[in-house]
C-alpha cells in the first residue's frame, strides 16, 4: 500500500467575519502523487492550502503531515515537511537579497552554516538561478521571482511542494519552464491553479472545489475531460483538449 | 518599474566599499559625534573636517556632485533651525550658531550619505543588528527597504487607474482622491503584512530574523579605523 503524506478528514473553516471558506473536506494525497486543486475564484483554494501546514487553524476536522497531525504543539516540525509557495512572489520574497531569502528556511531549521550554504546554492542551481546570491529581490524580474521563491522552499528541503497559483502572470516562456521544472521533481505536490492545461501536464490527480465543498475528485485525465462538470463548477475544458 | 539603488557606489570594487561594514558604522559615527561636539567657534576645525570627506569620497570612488546635491536638501532645515536662533540670541552668537548648525549638518549628512551609499544596505543592516541594534528595528528597516518599492509601485498603478478614467484631472479632483488612494494603500499594505507573516510562518519564523554572519574584519579594517580616529582626536586639539 502507498503511503499516505497528506490526510485531510472532515476539514472546515470559516473566517473571523463569517465568510464560510471551507466544508466538511476529505482527501488524501500519497507519497510522490501531484495533486491539482481547481475551482473558480473564492472557492477555497488558498484557504485550503494554508491548512496544510497550518498557518491557518481548522475549527472543525484533522489535518495529517506525514503522519503527523497538525496542530500548534508540533507545527515547527510540520512546516518542516511542507513547503508552500505563495501566488505573488513579493510575499514569498521578503528578504532584502536573494541569498537571505532562500536561506531563510534552513537557518530557521537549525542547519549548519555549511548546510545553509548547500541547501541554497543547491535550491538555487535547481531552479536556474545559480550566481544570484547577492542580487536584491526587488530587482529582480517578475518570472526570476518565481523561481527565487521556488527556491526559497527547495532550499528547506520539504517532504510536499504546496503550490498556489504557480503560473500566474507568467509569460509562455517562464510558463513552460516552471512546468519543466515541477515536471523534474519527484516531491510530491499540491498544486492549486487556474491553469487547467498545467494541471493536466503535471497533475494526475484533481479535486475540485466549489463555494467551499469538494464537488469533485478523480484522475485528472478523465475529470479534465468533463466539459459538464467544469462548466458547472465555473471552469472550461482545458486548451490543449479543446483543440483535439 | 525601475527604482533607485541608495546604495550604488557599494559594488563599484572601491576601498571604501571593501571595508568592514561594522567598522565603517563604527568610523562615521564616531566622525558624526565628533563634528557635532566640536564648538561652534572653531571654524578651522570645522573646515577640517572636509578633509577626511574628501578622502573618503577619493576611495569610495563616490563623485562629488552626487555627494553634495544629496546633502543640499539639509540645508533649508538647518538655515529654518539657524534663522529662529538669530533672534533669540545676542547678534553675533546668532550668527554663529546659524554657522554652526548649518555646517554640522551638512557635514554630518554627507558623512551618512558616504556611509550609506559605500555599502551593500543588507551588510549595513546586518552590521547594525552585529553592533546591538535592537533586531525590531533593524527588522522595520529591512521590510521598509524590501517593500517601499512594492508600495511606490501600488501607488502608481492606482494613479494611473484614476487618471485613466479622469475626465477632468485638475488639482482640486486630484486632492479630492488622495484620502481615498492612501486609504486604499494602507488597507493593501496591511493585506500585504498579513501574507507576508504568513510566508514568514510556513519557513519557520519563530519571532527573530536569523541570517548568516558573513563578515570578517581584517588589518585593513583596522587601519582604517585608527586613521579616522586619530585624525578625530588630532583635530579636536586644535582650539581655531
Amino acid at each position: 500500500m502507498t503511503e499516505k503524506i497528506l490526510e485531510i478528514e472532515n476539514l472546515s473553516y470559516t473566517y473571523p467575519d463569517g465568510i464560510n471558506a471551507l466544508n466538511n473536506i476529505n482527501f488524501n494525497v500519497k507519497m510522490g502523487e501531484s495533486l491539482g486543486v481547481i475551482g473558480p475564484n473564492g472557492a477555497g483554494k488558498s484557504t485550503l492550502l494554508l491548512h496544510i501546514n497550518g498557518v491557518l487553524k481548522q475549527n472543525n476536522g484533522r489535518v495529517r503531515v506525514c503522519g503527523i497531525e497538525v496542530n500548534q504543539t508540533n507545527i515547527f516540525e510540520v512546516r518542516k515537511k511542507v513547503g508552500v509557495v505563495f501566488q505573488d512572489p513579493d510575499t514569498q520574497l521578503f528578504m532584502p537579497t536573494v541569498f537571505d531569502d532562500v536561506a531563510f528556511g534552513p537557518i530557521n531549521l537549525g542547519f549548519s552554516t555549511k548546510e545553509v550554504r548547500e541547501s541554497v546554492g543547491g535550491a538555487l542551481s535547481k531552479v536556474d538561478m545559480s550566481n544570484t546570491e547577492n542580487r536584491i529581490s526587488h530587482h529582480l524580474s517578475f518570472g526570476e521571482k518565481k523561481r527565487i521563491s521556488l527556491a526559497t522552499v527547495l532550499s528547506m528541503d520539504p517532504d510536499i511542494l504546496v503550490l498556489d497559483e504557480p503560473s500566474s502572470n507568467l509569460d509562455p516562456r517562464h510558463r513552460r519552464e516552471l512546468i519543466k521544472l515541477l515536471k523534474a521533481s519527484t516531491l510530491t505536490k499540491i498544486i492549486a491553479t487556474h491553469d487547467l492545461d498545467l494541471v493536466l501536464e503535471l497533475c494526475s490527480r484533481v479535486i475540485v472545489l466549489n463555494k467551499g465543498n469538494l464537488a469533485a475528485q478523480g484522475d485528472s485525465d478523465a475529470l479534465l475531460k468533463d466539459k459538464d462538470l467544469l462548466e458547472l463548477h465555473g471552469l472550461e475544458l482545458p486548451l490543449t483538449i479543446k483543440e483535439r | 518599474m525601475r527604482h533607485s539603488h541608495i546604495d550604488q557606489f557599494s559594488n563599484n570594487g572601491s576601498l571604501l566599499s571593501q571595508i568592514d561594514p561594522r567598522i565603517k558604522i563604527i568610523a562615521f559615527v564616531f566622525f558624526v559625534v565628533f563634528i557635532a561636539l566640536t564648538p561652534a567657534d572653531r571654524l578651522f576645525s570645522l573646515c577640517l573636517y572636509l578633509l577626511p570627506i574628501l578622502v573618503f569620497t577619493i576611495i569610495g570612488r563616490i563623485p562629488l556632485k552626487y555627494i553634495i546635491i544629496r546633502a543640499a536638501s539639509v540645508i533649508p532645515f538647518a538655515i529654518l533651525i539657524g534663522f529662529f536662533n538669530l533672534f533669540s540670541k545676542p547678534a553675533g552668537e546668532g550668527v554663529l550658531f546659524l554657522w554652526s548648525c548649518l555646517s554640522k549638518a551638512v557635514l554630518s549628512v554627507i558623512a551618512m550619505f558616504i556611509l550609506i551609499s559605500s555599502t551593500k544596505f543588507p551588510d549595513l543592516l546586518k552590521a547594525l543588528e552585529y553592533l546591538k541594534i535592537p533586531g525590531i528595528i533593524t527588522m522595520v528597516i529591512s521590510f521598509m527597504y524590501r517593500y517601499i518599492f512594492v508600495g511606490e509601485d501600488e501607488l502608481l498603478k492606482m494613479m494611473r487607474a484614476k487618471e485613466s478614467r479622469s475626465v477632468n484631472n485638475s488639482l482640486r479632483s486630484n486632492i479630492a482622491v488622495l484620502p481615498n488612494i492612501i486609504g486604499t494603500l494602507f488597507i493593501r499594505s496591511y493585506e500585504r503584512a498579513e501574507a507576508v507573516y504568513a510566508s514568514m510562518c510556513s519557513r519557520g519564523f519563530n519571532e527573530k530574523i536569523k541570517t548568516l554572519d558573513t563578515f570578517k574584519v581584517s588589518a585593513k579594517d583596522i587601519f582604517f579605523l585608527f586613521l579616522t580616529i586619530a585624525f578625530l582626536v588630532l583635530t579636536a586639539f586644535i582650539r581655531r
